[in-house]
């Protein structure tokens, strides 16, 4: 029933446009960097597009290292409205946002969130509204106990969500960062093997990441980032477009 | 208000104080009233005694009162002797009566093609520098 008014309206498959959040309970595992890379990455491909980086986390690292390139097409925000007193999500305010949010004409709109260390699924129904989860990790022990733990609280939203209203849930997919090598890639793959999700070309650990947040003069930093990763940034954006690929109930781990 | 509620899909009465909004009206809105927040809208009106705040955008927009923050149109922005708009302004076109007052940054495109990307700020002087202007591959 993902043609029904209900889905229309409770996803945001049908739109033109996509929405995104990276998203793990665990701190340090890269939401904010590879939120750049994506919000970066779909507004230097494809400039007829319109981008929208949205910052979750009082933090704003990502918003406020950004928002320099914010322009007609690229807007950036971090707004308190989005919040409640209590620092968790404003869902209705969330919600409302990306259901309402028009593209400029004949344009595409990607809307990324980027989010911060300790998302509560149980508490973020707007999560349900995105039509994918990116969930990155390590492959440290602490930050595969903390995935683990974080992808069944989405599955227990999801259950929830099921039982509620008949349609469709946002995507998972697994996004190992940090990563040494292929052999530890393999064991990261190994230790998620039974989670119902997808997980993504692994993103290998570079020195350029610990600068990628510096407003340099000339953004050689950032620029230097994008060029060395671009074939994983390519990977990652026609990911996000070409969502209604995969198959949207894995019932096991599946590598993209 | 002069004219009937039917002519308007959304509207805002002078005794009305509207905050933290995030509207998406397919049609025309009448500002009385104020309203704070993000408006998208074909037509927008704002009343002699209207004020919007927020990031407003939208295809027309005939000020007669006090817009702030930003207005992003693409066709027509009329300003009547009474407006007042401050912030960031984007039109497709401009009519501004005698006492109107705009304050700000305003811009439009500079002829050519509107399809054409503007290659005028940071975000597009970096994208011509890494150089992956290649569109994207469909969804379909």
């Amino acid at each position: 029933m993902t043609d029904s008014p209900l889905a229309a309206q409770t996803t945001g498959r049908s739109r033109r446009g996509r929405t995104a959040i990276f998203a793990n309970a665990k701190g340090g595992v890269g939401k904010s960097t590879l939120a750049l890379m994506m919000s970066l990455g779909l507004a230097t491909r494809n400039p007829n597009s319109d981008v929208e980086l949205i910052d979750l986390d009082s933090q704003a690292t990502s918003s406020d290292s950004l928002k320099r390139f914010a322009n007609h097409r690229f807007t950036v925000m971090n707004d308190d409205n989005l919040f409640l007193a209590s620092g968790s999500p404003n869902n209705g305010n969330i919600i409302n946002h990306i259901e309402s949010e028009p593209a400029h004409k004949g344009s595409r709109k990607f809307i990324v969130f980027d989010s911060p260390a300790g998302n509560e699924p149980g508490r973020s129904s707007f999560l349900l509204h995105c039509d994918v989860i990116f969930v990155p990790t390590s492959v440290s022990d602490a930050d595969i106990f903390a995935t683990r733990k974080y992808l069944m609280s989405l599955q227990q939203l999801f259950q929830r969500q099921r039982k509620d209203y008949d349609n469709r849930i946002p995507l998972v997919i697994i996004l190992p960062n940090l990563v040494d090598s292929r052999a530890e890639f393999n064991e990261l793959r190994q230790a998620l093997d039974d989670c119902p999700a997808y997980i993504g070309q692994p993103l290998y650990y570079s020195p350029l990441f610990r600068k990628a947040f510096r407003a340099e003069d000339d953004d050689g930093n950032v620029r230097a980032l994008l060029r060395s990763n671009d074939t994983y940034i390519q990977w990652l954006t026609k990911t996000l477009t070409q969502l209604d690929k995969l198959n949207p109930n894995p019932t096991k781990l599946f590598q993209l | 208000m002069n004219d009937s509620d039917s002519d308007y899909e959304f509207y805002v009465g002078t005794a009305t104080h509207l905050e933290g909004a995030s509207l998406a009206i397919d049609g025309t809105a009448r500002i009385d009233g104020k309203i704070v927040g993000k408006v998208a809208v074909k037509h927008l009106i704002v009343g002699p005694g209207g004020v919007v705040q927020g990031d407003i955008s939208g295809e027309t927009a005939k000020i007669e009162g006090t817009v702030e923050d930003s207005l992003t149109l693409t066709g027509k922005l009329t300003v009547c002797s009474s407006g007042r708009i401050r912030g960031k302004i984007q039109y497709g076109s401009l009519e501004t009566m005698e006492g109107a007052k705009l304050v700000g940054e305003i811009s439009t495109d500079w002829g050519g093609s509107t399809s054409e990307p503007v290659v005028s700020d940071r975000l597009e002087a970096f994208t011509s520098a890494i150089g992956t202007d290649a569109e994207l591959d469909d969804e379909d």
